[in-house]
């Protein structure tokens, strides 16, 4: 809402600046986005009129006026000017040589074929107006009693300030001037001066002016209200009228409309203006719309209605959508000579579903979904109707349908002034409660608890504490006192998945990966480039019914396309080393379309690329491999105290086939890494390789072991022997390992590969695999017998079981 | 027979002054101590000397040996310092040249700012608890007094599943579960960060975005407690010094309800572009808990009173970092990410 700084103070005293009145609306909940003077200031525009006006000599198509200024000038200006129309007694702007144009342009005197020009005549666009459609022809043509040589800004009214109200969507009553000037006179004290209505309604009825309204789905339409005006003469509101619809920013059409979009932004309250003849049978019916029925808007175009819509309809059909928009066979034109007007009050929701199912949203259907006060239809009317008359537009009939087909009963409110020191904490006199509801027209009675009566314009308040709220507002937010909390103190704590989740972020950060936050959605193509098989269970995601795009149209079920997505980017912008985790949730669900909530369990990605560092002058490059992704894992398991792990071949078709491994941590399976499948990496357009591990932390979480616990430093020493092995290809360290385990008791307490030999050395087929294994005895230190019989148990047991031979 | 003990040592002295390396002093030493040394040679010879001599010149030839044997060793040590000093010298390297660094990793701008709003309030005893995203309609909406068809739903324009579930337009929901589970004990201090969801998209609107929920309910809770802790809050978050405005507004499930505003961390409230020249940036939603919804979850809206807020975490990182598009958040550009480095 737009308010114009000049009107408002019309309607109430005001000694505030614009942009003192902007704070202080702003403070008491009325938010103030922008304070600007209306219109420029353009010195050296003034008001002339035409003299004389001759065809140019030397050139057909241009025109010399002489051009009265009265005091701006010593003497008529001549002014050579190609404008087709004006005439001799016209009154246009003319900005004299010196005078800056709205946009920077400068106005000079100038030699057109020989002639002298002493000024320009403005059209309304060059002032930096929006034209009404008569401004369009041309020249800007003022008024006939307009004053000669006053400056251009005062005459337009454009000396004016505009404030921007973004109001909050319980204030459909500050969608008006009357409106605001309430606010401000709640807030100074001062009195409104509302705009004066004659009533003029009589019961005296002529034919001419017959006309019935039946409400028929009253639901939908608490009140209808008519008033008729004959001999009607369309034709360009006064300037005055233009301009304050212009500060509003809207636009002038004509005198009828205008003064529907006038009233509507003085009180609030829109109107329609039919013509009367076009309303066949002399009957409004206010109904739904029917089945299958069509209309076609003032804008041209047919629209389907369905039958929830509220039509306003005469007996052969609907000739508008209710509170939305009028229809084109009852428009009013240059001929019409009967209007209807009309001003009524609609379901809120009802014109909400249909403004948006049509796509039409007005100022008008915007009021009737915040609530128009059903007190004040035949007030708007009538004031809209006098306007017309007063203006030269028609002749107001003195009759007024006005058809309400229920009381309207006001809300009344039972307020115990403590009540409002118990909510804000500071104490406000009951006296000045009372004063501050009763200049927003509340009517405040009693004086235990009060009983209040809210005025029909505020439907927003409902209960006591939207009492309090209004009295504190007008009261002033910033009086009112901070305090601490107090009471019983809490133990902070967070949850148990955010420790687990805050750790692992520390430590992952520390060793060097930047964490990402990507979408919770994205495209189902996802599942295809991750090359899963059509009833793969990570296809099963939650659609949107209502996405931006398709690209990011599901619920993710794997975080495995965000990580590739952000590598592929991040090495498209040629960041070539990369390290990332992500920690979000996945959406998964059984049972597909959703019947109850998902299950939203978060996962952890890691995403490697490139190089292990940055390159350094005096450092080999290292480039990243399964290995150091493993690491990652093994080094966070170990760090988060998770039990024992065990990395086996994966089948994951979104992996290379063999470079992938499932994470097992106490057999359970909590995750997969690997390097990426090149198709994978393909179709996310990446050729380098990619490194990923996603892990479930609901599971993992459940693999944290308790408490830490001291264990004895070994008080024995320990004896190291090293073993070199060759076994089939085929055989895996971890079944070495296994071996060694089982063989080596108690005894053996740690075992390390520490070469892994493959060539020419050695027969085809076969691997070397290097291990340190170290013994220790707590209680005693080892003999060489001992430890010998140990490691030659180790020997033979690797020999039977996996066909090891020592390698000497 | 003493003169040639003194020449032989003038002779070993220039020789030992003059060597240059340890196995030159090594074969000095042979060469006039050892076993066929020179004065091993000179001594043998002693036995021709008349018996009065002897002593004497035993005495002296043992004096000569200690000085050589000094000298030697002094000489020894001169080399081995004088090699180290020339290996060090060697050794000098070009400190000016780059170190090799670990690798920087670090947190999301997201999770640092999270990190810093939820140590303020745990400091006041909130707890931090978490909802889920994907949302019915009765808690993201009617629990909190936007009955269907309440115009406050079009502030936040929402993605849908299906009729009754959506994806959360904001982490308030969790208010309403949170006082569901605890009424009606009290007191309840949470907060809830968390993503939530809704239809825009530009370069200060994202689909996905981030909220921070915080709720009080106790006896007595006031909008001045309201104003006491958030000011508090703010001025941790953004200085000591940092301008605090409460001014009313509309939500649903507050009454009465305010916006929190503080001075432009830009231009300190002078008027600049970030803050439309109005000098004060929008910063956190708040009121007091409405009673329908304390109702609704349990309460008896005479007994208790409570406060409930809510703010952006992208506005906050936004606006503490400078940052000026809310779409870098999620581009997750490396060198975007790196300008957060401090683990």
């Amino acid at each position: 809402m737009k308010i114009s700084y000049n009107w408002l103070k019309e309607l109430v005293p005001l000694e505030w600046s614009p942009a003192q009145l902007a704070d202080r609306l702003t403070m008491a909940g009325l938010e103030v986005d922008a304070v600007y003077p209306l219109g420029e200031d353009m010195p050296g525009i003034v008001t002339g009129r035409i003299t004389a006006l001759e065809k140019h000599p030397g050139a057909d198509n241009l025109y010399v006026a002489q051009v009265d200024v009265a005091g701006a000038a010593p003497a008529p200006l001549q002014v050579v000017t190609g404008a087709q129309n004006i005439k001799v007694g016209s009154r246009i702007p003319l900005a004299l040589p010196g005078a800056v144009l709205p946009g920077g342009r400068e106005i000079r005197e100038a030699e057109f074929k020989g002639i002298i020009s002493q000024g320009m005549m403005c059209s309304a666009e060059e002032l930096g107006l929006e034209p009404s459609p008569a401004d369009e022809e041309g020249i800007m043509l003022l008024p006939p009693d307009t004053p000669l040589g006053e400056p251009i800004a005062q005459v337009l009214g454009l000396d004016d300030y505009v404030l921007e109200l973004d109001l909050t969507p319980n204030r459909g009553d500050c969608l008006s001037m009357v409106g605001v000037a309430r606010e401000v006179a709640a807030l100074t004290g001062a009195k409104l001066r509302l705009p004066e209505i004659p009533a003029g309604a009589s019961d005296a009825v002529s034919d001419e002016e017959e006309i019935r309204v039946t409400v028929a789905d009253p639901d939908l339409c608490p009140r209808y209200t008519v008033r008729l005006l004959t001999d009607i003469k369309i034709g360009p509101s006064p300037l005055w009228m233009q301009q304050r619809l212009r500060a509003a920013g809207m636009r002038p059409i004509n005198n009828m409309v205008d003064v529907t979009n006038y009233v509507m932004l003085e009180l609030g309250q829109p109107l329609h203006a039919f013509d009367r003849d076009l309303i066949r049978g002399g009957e409004i019916i206010v109904r739904r719309a029917e089945p299958g029925e069509k209309i076609v808007t003032l804008d041209g175009q047919e629209r389907n209605l369905s039958e929830d819509m509220l039509v306003i309809a005469d007996p052969e059909g609907a000739v508008g959508i209710a509170g939305v928009m009028g229809g084109a066979n009852s428009e009013i034109t240059p001929s019409t000579r009967r209007v209807l007007l009309e001003s009524a009050c609609f379901d809120n929701i009802s014109i909400r579903k249909t403004a948006r199912a049509l796509g039409l949203r007005s100022e008008a259907s915007n009021r009737f979904e915040k609530g128009v006060d059903p007190r004040g239809t035949l007030q708007a009317a009538s004031r809209a109707a006098y306007l017309m008359e007063e203006m030269g537009a028609g002749r107001v009939l003195p009759l007024v349908v006005d058809v309400c087909p229920r009381e309207i009963t006001p809300v009344q409110i039972s307020f115990k002034p403590e009540r409002a020191e118990e909510l804000l904490g500071t104490k406000i006199p009951t006296e000045e409660i009372k004063d501050i509801l009763t200049r927003l027209e509340f009517k405040v009675e009693g004086t235990g608890p009060f009983l209040v009566t809210v005025p029909t314009f505020r439907p927003d308040v409902e209960l006591e504490c939207d009492l309090v709220e209004e009295v504190a507002r007008i009261y002033g937010y910033d009086r009112i006192e901070g305090a601490m909390l107090q009471g019983i103190l809490t133990a902070a704590e967070k949850f148990a998945g955010q420790k687990l989740e805050d750790r692992i972020k520390d430590l992952l950060a520390g060793w060097g990966l930047s964490e990402i936050v990507t979408y919770s959605f994205y495209s189902p193509k996802a599942f295809d480039y991750l090359r899963l098989p059509a009833d793969h269970s990570l296809r099963r995601c939650i659609p949107l019914q209502n996405p931006l795009s398709e690209v990011q149209s599901v619920m993710r079920t794997t975080l495995l396309p965000n990580m590739i997505e952000t590598l592929a980017t991040n090495l498209k912008h040629k960041n070539t080393d990369l390290a990332f985790f992500e920690i979000g949730r996945t959406y998964l669900t059984a049972q597909l379309p959703l019947e109850d909530l998902p299950q939203e369990p978060p996962f952890l990605a890691l995403g490697l690329a490139g190089r292990v560092r940055e390159s350094h002058w005096n450092r080999a490059d290292e480039p990243v491999d399964f290995f150091i992704l493993k690491g990652l894992v093994e080094a966070l398991a170990e760090e988060l105290g998770l039990g024992s792990l065990a990395f086996v071949p994966g089948e994951h078709p979104s992996f290379h086939p063999g470079r992938q491994a499932v994470l097992l941590v106490d057999g359970i399976e909590l995750g997969i890494l690997g390097e990426v499948h090149p198709d994978v990496a393909a179709a996310w357009d990446v050729e380098e390789r990619l490194y990923l591990a996603e892990i479930d932390l609901e599971a993992l979480a459940g693999k944290v072991k308790g408490e830490l616990r001291y264990r004895q430093l070994p008080r024995f020493p320990a004896v190291v022997r090293d073993l070199a092995i060759l076994v089939d290809e085929g055989v895996t360290a971890a079944q070495v390992e296994g071996v060694i385990a089982a063989a080596g008791g108690e005894l053996l307490v740690e075992v390390e590969l520490f070469d892994q030999y493959q060539g020419k050395q050695i027969p085809a087929g076969k691997r070397s695999l290097a291990y340190s294994l170290v013994y220790r005895a707590p209680d005693r230190t080892l003999t060489d017998e001992e430890v010998a019989e140990v490691h030659s148990r180790i020997i033979e047991a690797l020999a039977a079981k996996l066909g090891a031979v020592l390698r000497q | 027979m003493q003169e040639k003990l003194k020449a032989l040592e003038g002779e070993a002295r220039g020789a030992i002054e003059e060597a240059a390396s340890l196995e030159e002093v090594e074969g000095l030493r042979v060469r006039y101590l050892g076993r066929k040394g020179k004065l091993t040679l000179i001594l043998r010879a002693m036995k021709d000397l008349p018996a009065a001599e002897r002593p004497v010149v035993g005495k002296l030839a043992n004096e000569i040996r200690a000085r050589l044997e000094d000298l030697l060793q002094e000489r020894r040590s001169a080399l081995v310092e004088s090699q180290k000093e020339e290996r060090l010298e060697k050794e000098r390297i070009d400190v000016t040249m780059p170190g090799a660094r670990p690798r920087m990793g670090n947190k999301h701008p997201l999770t640092l700012v999270l990190e810093e709003i939820k140590e303020v309030f745990m400091g006041l005893g909130f707890s931090v608890v978490e909802g889920p995203e994907i949302e019915s309609d009765y808690y993201n909406f009617e629990a909190l007094n936007l009955p269907p068809n309440h115009p406050a739903r079009d502030m936040q324009d929402s993605f849908y599943i299906t009729e009754e579930i959506l994806l959360r337009t904001h982490t308030s929901p969790v208010q309403a579960r949170t006082m569901e589970r605890t009424a009606p004990k009290v007191p309840v201090r949470i907060i809830c960060p968390g993503k939530v969801y809704r239809r825009d998209a530009d370069s200060t609107h994202s689909p996905m975005f981030h909220q921070v929920e915080g709720l009080v309910v106790d006896k007595n809770v006031t909008l001045g407690h309201l104003k006491g802790v958030l000011t508090l809050f703010v001025r941790e978050l953004f200085g000591a010094d940092r301008k605090v405005r409460f001014r009313p507004s509309y939500f649903p499930f507050t009454e009465p309800s305010a916006e929190v505003d503080i001075s432009c961390v830009i231009c300190g409230g002078r008027g600049c572009r970030v803050c439309s020249q109005t000098g004060w940036l929008e910063i956190l939603g708040s009121g007091l808990v409405h009673p329908r919804v304390l109702a609704m979850s349990g309460y008896d809206p005479d007994q208790v009173s409570g406060f409930a807020f809510g703010m952006g975490v992208e506005r906050i990182a936004m606006l503490k970092y400078g940052v000026d598009d809310i779409r870098l958040f999620f581009e997750n550009d490396l060198r975007f990410l790196e300008q957060f480095g401090r683990g």
